[in-house]
């Protein structure tokens, strides 16, 4: 189905729009997203080794302490002779936000010194315990334990310390003689986790841990539910990855996790960053991408309606001129706007348009010359003959001393040529019209001795409306020719005038010998016609010139049938003669129904006085006012 | 309208709905979100014993848009006293409890304000509490580990005095308890709960032929240095950390001799006088499971008022100087988030 240029503009503007700004905008949020994960992993990368380098940092500090003791203190005291009481007590007192206890134990594990100076839980063998059994396995090497509740010392305050342990092997120096001996730095592990703790704070959602070598976790932000069983974490194959981030799915859930390996220790630091992380950062960026599409993709589809439809309402305007025109009015106002080539086309087509028109015109003009010329010729054509023989008539009456008919005789071929001329009007008085029927039916029945008879029925309605002039006598011609000039005194034309609705009629029926019915039908055709005598061509005449002064539906009906006699109807509209009316119809425009139908009312309303004014004009004889003028005009003829 | 103005108004209609719809939700990411405010009643809030408890209710807040208030309270009176501090959090707008409830003669008073906001019950249940989400170990079952860590550690004593006495002949003799005196402070036995651990370890005891010689109430807990000096015992078994303490305090006050401490308690002098060797066996609820889930378990009924009543069970643990350092008992014991 063909779309309309608006429609076509207006849907490829708004498809290409749309899909232009949904593919930026996905460009757009895929853009920002992807530069907000380079940038979270940046951030993690960055805690991350920030965390690490701190950590680091701690644990240094924890192995200096340590060191301090062993190469500063107990290298260079026999224990026989010196204790490791005093300066332990002064390590511990300068690092004891960081530490809980300092000791030192012989390889027996029997207690050397410690700080602070606490009573000793007399039951525990420390021999036993992890971070004793792996410095006495590797004795060159630091050991860090797992976090893990400090069971060495007596509190009285009921106090139970989580500690990481740091122990190494030490040679102890005792009467002389070495032994080994085991360093043992208690590290507070509220410091570990206050620094990590730290790292945790202010995020949304990503998280650091600690774990060691083999995975166990050290630290935490949920090592409780962990050790309950509440929460999970993927910590054991994370022990296997390198440092490095990497993409990995747990629990469900898509999550980048950064490894950093903490020197010496061997633990891992490992930064999680979940993937919902992401999408929470994201959310109002998407929603912001969107509203930024939405409302260029209205700002788009609006301006699209508005040059669409500039583009477009020109050349719908100039199309609704060519429709109004095909409609059948043949003065459109065709319109001449928009842009510069629609211009052009509307000046075009009005030009056009206004050449067509006076073409047509000038057919008509053409056509109305045609038929008055055929007129002419029509009038030429009897007015020889029909004159020769009513002079004739004349003559034989003078000369017979029948003086009155002759008078009356001459008196009626004056008033049919006074009516035939008509000072050069077309349109006339239906009155006018049956009387110049009358008169030349007078002077046929004086010539052809009365073999018929002629009643004139007219409906005193229809006096008074328009007619074009010479329409009855054709028909009467007609009737006398084919119909009554082998009746011998019985033939009978009747005349009858009559008004049906909006519509006036005058019929001429005789009974004469008639004619089949397609024949008759073919009188009012001009290739069917075949001329046999007299006027016979007056019956197309008449029919054409009704048709071109009313429109097509007027004219002339013949009804026929042969032995039977033959009807012609005339039909005409129902057009009070009027000056108006009657220049209207002189230049060939209808005036139209509802017109007519107004001036009807408003004659009919106006009725008495323009009688009375049309008897005073008539005078005492009732002759019309055309009669006087044609009076006039014979006057200007002589 | 054509049809085509008709499809252009619906697409505009469209884009603006969108518009609409991202504003709001541009407009709404950016409030705050709505927090609810979850209030907590323990009798004697300020006690060591409830640091567990509060961990793991801290730990159940993380991320769950809850306000968390524990209400500073002493040792109530009796309920009445404890529905008053209900009533108050209500009036300041707590959108859920979590109450342990000091008595279980639960009176309209309470279903009353516990009908209008959501109610967790934790430690202590109440007769009717399947119309309660409780979160509380088996009380029976935790009074029958009582006595059964009793007979055992009496087990092992007999056992260890038979061997240094008779050379380590194992004889029948070993297994018999008749001769061994039991003292019970039962705390609060107005507490369902306390009734319970009670029946659970009278049941226990008495399966091994134990028979207590007393039993004091929390009432009767003045009285204790009276009953024990008019029969004394050799095993005194405490119902609850308030009563283990005391009678620590008592066999600190004598000594340290005289009998032999069992009972349940998790605060840190409990478990530093379990340490010290002058408490044979605690049983240890897990509270901090019971903090965390009282709290996930609230924020549910907070969230969906009509969600079924649950009853969620917390373990325990049997806790003796042999194991007081394993790596899972530590962790039960000494919460690293402090």
């Amino acid at each position: 189905m063909p779309k309309s240029i608006q429609v076509t503009i207006s849907l490829s503007f708004t498809l290409i729009s749309v899909c232009c700004m949904c593919f930026l905008g996905v460009m757009l949020f895929r853009q920002f997203s992807e530069r907000m994960e380079e940038l979270y992993i940046d951030n993690s990368g960055q805690l991350l080794n920030q965390t690490a380098i701190n950590l680091e940092d701690y644990l240094r500090n924890m192995r200096r302490i340590s060191d301090a003791m062993y190469y500063s203190v107990i290298k260079d005291t026999d224990l026989a002779t010196d204790s490791l009481d005093e300066e332990m007590n002064l390590l511990y007192e300068a690092n004891k936000d960081k530490l809980v206890s300092i000791a030192c134990y012989t390889k027996e594990g029997e207690l050397t010194a410690a700080a602070p100076i606490a009573t000793r839980k007399t039951e525990v063998d420390v021999t036993t315990q992890e971070w004793f059994v792996d410095a006495m396995d590797q004795l060159e090497n630091f050991h860090f334990s797992t976090p893990h509740v400090q069971n060495l010392f007596d509190d009285p305050s009921f106090r139970y310390y989580w500690v990481v342990s740091l122990s190494r092997t030490v040679e102890l120096t005792d009467n002389g003689g070495s032994e080994l001996g085991v360093l043992l730095v208690d590290m507070n592990f509220s410091s570990i986790e206050q620094l990590l703790s730290k790292a945790n704070e202010d995020t949304s959602g990503e998280y650091i841990y600690l774990m060691d070598q083999g995975g166990e976790i050290i630290y935490h932000p949920k090592q409780d539910l962990i050790s309950m069983g509440l929460y999970e974490e993927n910590n054991r194959t994370a022990a296997g990855y390198e440092d490095e981030t990497r993409k990995e799915q747990f629990s469900g859930e898509n999550r980048l996790v950064t490894l950093k390996t903490i020197s010496y220790t061997g633990w891992k630091l490992v930064s999680v960053v979940p993937e919902e992380v992401f999408s929470i950062g994201l959310e109002s960026s998407k929603y912001l991408a969107i509203l930024l599409v939405a409302l260029s993709l209205l700002a788009v589809v609006i301006l699209n309606q508005l040059v669409s439809a500039r583009i477009a309402k020109p050349l719908k305007k100039l199309n609704d001129s060519v429709k109004e025109w095909e409609s059948g009015n043949l003065e459109p106002d065709i319109y001449v706007g928009g842009s510069l080539e629609v211009e052009h086309l509307g000046k075009t087509l009005r030009s056009s348009v206004e050449q067509l028109r006076q073409l047509m015109q000038d057919i008509v003009v053409e056509q109305e010359e045609k038929r008055k010329s055929e007129l002419d010729a029509l009038q030429s054509q009897i007015n020889p003959h029909f004159l020769y023989n009513t002079l004739d008539s004349i003559v034989w009456m003078i000369t017979g001393e029948k003086y009155d008919e002759a008078v009356f005789m001459i008196t009626q071929l004056a008033s049919l040529f006074r009516i035939s001329l008509s000072r050069g009007k077309t349109i006339i008085k239906v009155e006018d019209e049956v009387r110049h029927a009358e008169n030349y039916m007078n002077i046929q029945k004086i010539r052809y001795k009365n073999v018929f008879e002629v009643d004139f029925q007219i409906d005193p309605k229809i006096r008074q409306c328009c007619t074009v002039k010479l329409i009855l006598q054709p028909l009467l011609e007609n009737a006398i020719y084919y119909g009554m000039e082998y009746m011998d005194g019985e033939g009978v034309i009747l005349v009858r005038g009559y008004q049906q609705g909006e519509d006036i009629f005058l019929e001429v029926r005789d009974n004469g010998l008639g004619m089949p019915e397609e024949e008759a039908a073919q009188l009012l055709f001009e290739s069917g016609r075949e001329r046999k005598r007299g006027s016979g061509v007056g019956l197309i005449n008449v029919h054409s010139r009704i048709k071109l002064r009313f429109g097509p539906e007027y004219g002339l009906m013949i009804e026929s049938h042969p032995d039977e006699g033959m009807l012609i109807r005339i039909h005409l509209p129902f057009i009070p003669y009027t000056e108006e009316n009657q220049r209207l119809l002189e230049e060939g425009k209808y005036p139209g129904k509802e017109k007519i139908k107004k001036q009807t009312g408003r004659k009919e309303r106006e009725d008495p006085a323009d009688k009375a004014e049309e008897d005073k004009r008539s005078g005492p004889d009732g002759g019309t006012e055309l009669e006087s003028e044609n009076e006039g005009g014979e006057e200007r003829h002589e | 309208m054509s049809k085509n103005k008709w499809y252009m108004a619906l697409l505009i209609a469209l884009i603006l709905m969108v518009i609409f719809y991202v504003s709001n939700g541009m407009l709404s990411s950016g409030k705050r979100e709505e927090y609810h405010s979850i209030s907590v009643i323990l009798e004697d809030s300020g006690n060591d014993r409830w640091n567990a408890f509060k961990e793991g209710l801290d730990q159940g807040v993380e991320g769950r848009k809850v306000y968390l208030n524990v209400v500073s309270t002493g040792e109530f009176l009796n309920l009445e006293e404890e529905c008053s501090f209900i009533s108050r959090e209500l009036e300041n707008g707590a959108d859920g409890l979590i109450v342990d409830l000091c008595a279980d003669d639960v009176n309209s008073i309470f279903e009353g304000m516990a009908s209008s906001k959501p109610v967790v019950l934790v430690e202590n249940g109440i007769q009717s509490e399947k119309l309660y989400t409780t979160v509380t170990p088996d009380q029976y079952r935790l009074g029958e580990a009582i006595g059964e860590a009793v007979l055992a550690a009496e087990k092992g004593t007999k056992e260890q005095s038979t061997a240094e006495g008779e050379s380590g002949a194992r004889t029948e003799e070993a297994e018999d308890f008749a001769d061994i005196s039991v003292g019970i402070l039962a705390g609060n036995q107005e507490k369902l709960s306390q009734r319970q651990r009670l029946e659970g370890l009278l049941a226990s005891l008495s399966a091994g032929g134990v028979t207590a010689d007393w039993t004091l109430t929390r009432e009767d807990k003045g009285s204790l240095a009276y009953y024990y000096l008019k029969n004394p015992v050799d095993v005194l078994i405490t119902l609850d950390n308030d009563e283990t303490e005391w009678a620590v305090d008592y066999l600190l006050e004598r000594g340290g001799k005289g009998f032999r401490i069992y009972g349940e308690g998790r605060s840190e002098k409990a478990v530093y006088y379990l340490d010290k060797g002058m408490i044979r066996a605690l049983i240890v609820p897990n509270e901090f499971y019971m903090g965390y889930q009282s709290v996930e378990l609230l924020a549910q009924k907070i969230k969906f008022f009509t969600s079924p009543v649950e009853n969620e069970e917390v373990d325990f643990l049997t806790v003796t100087g042999e194991n007081l350092y394993d790596k899972a008992v530590e962790k039960i014991l000494f919460p690293v988030m402090r």
